[in-house]
């Protein structure tokens, strides 16, 4: 059903004429239009992302010490939230103008929707929950002997898992393996990190400091996860993402190669399509953006195979 | 311009940049290419909250309260861990695509407004922000080769048939910055981005996003144009009209060119993926 209302936005969503084209479509071919809104939306991470960690190392007692919680939220707070309605507003019309359905389809898009519902949760937890105590460490106390012990045995175990992530990019392996160990280590050293800073600021209620720890971490996935959706690694119609494996699943590749199979397109598809079609003379002055060529598996030639992945045209950078 | 203009004289420059992704240990890192480019984001988001606050404060907004030296302190070890994820990550990304950069208007855009950016970060405002808003003669000499350098950066991008629509970043982040900063003028410039850049998105949205009639191309080049006298208009008034306040209007101007600065580097980026 979800995939039928997108595959409506995608087709039908601004179409007011029998022969005419939807608000997608018609983003999809301007020539710098759906560029400047993406671009808006990758910059406006600056401004939100960049503001709100801020809080957030507060809120784990790293960053702005001296200051209390409160004060640092009425001065910061504003920019963070205009900074996030201009990203979503500009995240939708960026999802509506470049082939929704590709996106919907995509495990990346999805990951990144999964972690921002997760930011948004964590944050309505701190403000109807975690807030309602904050009289009590809106300043930070005065801290009290910290136990070096322990201490020492996370500042080993942040450092062991950064250290072995850094070899495990030295040594060649299965794909698979090697990214299951590396996010293991990720997370190991994570948690290190987390114990250092909470032993160190024994003042402040763990509480308070999951709750920046979880939203530096979730905007931090967004953030990476949005990047990666310019990537075709699973995309449904690649052989590598056989039916009924993990990405075939969580991708819903089923509904989306029916769709294929029953005369739809994917917008890239369509885009190349018509461009492999015209006659090379030259004049490119009514082509779309000269980044928006070919799906993102035809753009590097086989003979190759040293080429870095890279992302969709038009999303790379 | 791009460095392969600049570079083409030196015999052999083309080949070395060719066989830069060769080198070890990049070598070994082309089949992990992505996370190094979504880190690079991330580096960037950490330095802009930084960039932002700090010089927030130095034009007389956000943290008001914070004493400048000690709000430079505080900021300077976020600011400095987001440039090293930046710079790791961008050097990776950079050999790693070397040939592709080597040739690409947007890449030249961003490593000019780098430099300046980082002129202005570790030369400029954190000195301006210890000294308590006032700036040596040194510091202004540093901010106005930073200053130039900026002006080439825009110039290329301006004059970039495909990256020029790029103007519109460091543009909207100017309005940004003076509706956060803006106390006489905040809500003439929230009505004038909305009736400029949101009159050219409803223009578009009226004859079809797909447009590519050449008058509408010149109507949006003017209301740029229009934008940016605007905006300089408004910002200027702010800053006269605000020279009894505590922040010098030196030290706002240098302010406002240094997140701009950023924005322009982060706005390169992007357009090196849409421009290729």
């Amino acid at each position: 059903m979800l995939h039928d209302f997108i595959n409506w936005i995608r087709e039908d969503l601004g179409r007011f004429t029998e022969d005419g084209q939807s608000w997608s479509h018609q983003l999809h071919e301007s020539l710098f239009m759906w560029n400047i809104i993406e671009g808006t939306h990758v910059l406006t991470i600056m401004f939100f992302a960049g503001t709100i960690w801020m809080i957030d190392l507060r809120m784990m007692g790293i960053a702005f010490k001296n200051m209390p919680l409160s004060k640092l939220s009425d001065r910061v707070l504003p920019i963070t939230i205009v900074s996030l309605a201009a990203m979503i507003v500009t995240g939708i019309i960026a999802f509506i103008g470049r082939d929704p359905l590709m996106y919907y389809h995509n495990i990346w898009f999805r990951l990144k929707m999964v972690f921002l519902v997760a930011a948004m949760i964590n944050i309505l937890w701190f403000h109807y929950r975690v807030q309602k105590s904050d009289i009590a460490w809106d300043v930070i106390p005065p801290m009290n002997d910290p136990l070096p012990v322990k201490k020492a045995l996370w500042l080993g175990v942040f450092i062991a898992s950064a250290f072995a992530l850094l070899v495990s990019f030295l040594i060649p392996g299965d794909p698979w393996v090697m990214s299951s160990v590396r996010i293991l280590l990720f997370i190991a050293g994570l948690v290190g990190l987390f114990m250092i800073i909470h032993k160190r600021t024994p003042g402040l209620p763990l509480v308070v400091k999951l709750s920046g720890a979880l939203s530096m971490l979730a905007w931090f996935l967004v953030i990476i996860f949005g990047r990666f959706i310019a990537y075709d690694w699973f995309y449904c119609e690649k052989e590598t993402t056989t039916p009924g494996s993990l990405m075939y699943v969580l991708q819903e590749c089923d509904s989306a190669l029916a769709f294929r199979e029953g005369g739809g397109e994917t917008i890239e598809e369509e885009i190349f399509e018509e461009e492999e079609a015209a006659p090379d003379d030259g004049t490119s002055e009514e082509a779309p953006a000269e980044g928006e060529e070919a799906p993102a598996e035809d753009a590097a030639p086989a003979e190759e195979p040293a080429a870095p992945a890279q992302p969709t045209p038009g999303q790379g950078g | 311009m791009t460095f392969e203009d600049l570079f083409k004289g030196i015999p052999g420059s083309a080949d070395f940049v060719t066989n830069m992704p060769k080198i070890w240990p990049f070598s070994m890192w082309q089949d992990i290419y992505a996370p190094f480019g979504a880190l690079h984001l991330v580096g960037l988001a950490l330095m802009g909250g930084a960039v932002i606050l700090l010089n927030l404060r130095l034009m007389g907004a956000g943290l008001k309260e914070e004493p400048l030296p000690v709000l430079e302190k505080t900021l300077r070890p976020w600011l400095i861990a987001g440039l090293a994820i930046v710079l790791g990550t961008g050097i990776i990304i950079g050999v790693l695509n070397s040939d592709k950069l080597y040739k690409s208007v947007p890449f030249f855009i961003k490593m000019v407004s780098l430099l300046a950016a980082v002129i202005y970060s570790f030369g400029v405002t954190n000195a301006i922000a210890k000294n308590e808003g006032r700036a040596s003669t040194g510091v202004l000499v540093a901010a106005g080769i930073a200053f130039l350098l900026w002006l080439v950066a825009l110039g290329v991008l301006g004059s970039d048939e495909i990256s020029a629509p790029g103007l519109f970043h460091p543009l909207s982040a100017g309005y940004a910055m003076l509706i956060i900063y803006g106390v006489r003028t905040r809500w003439l410039a929230v009505g004038a981005f909305a009736l400029l850049f949101g009159g050219m998105f409803v223009m578009y949205w009226i004859v079809g996003f797909n447009t590519y009639e050449p008058i509408f191309d010149d109507i949006s080049r003017w209301l740029t144009i229009i934008g940016a006298f605007v905006f300089a208009g408004l910002f200027g008034y702010e800053v006269y009209a605000g020279r009894a306040e505590p922040a010098s209007p030196t030290a706002k101007l240098i302010a406002l060119f240094s997140v701009l600065t950023w924005v322009t580097v982060a706005a390169g980026g992007r357009w090196i993926g849409f421009a290729s």
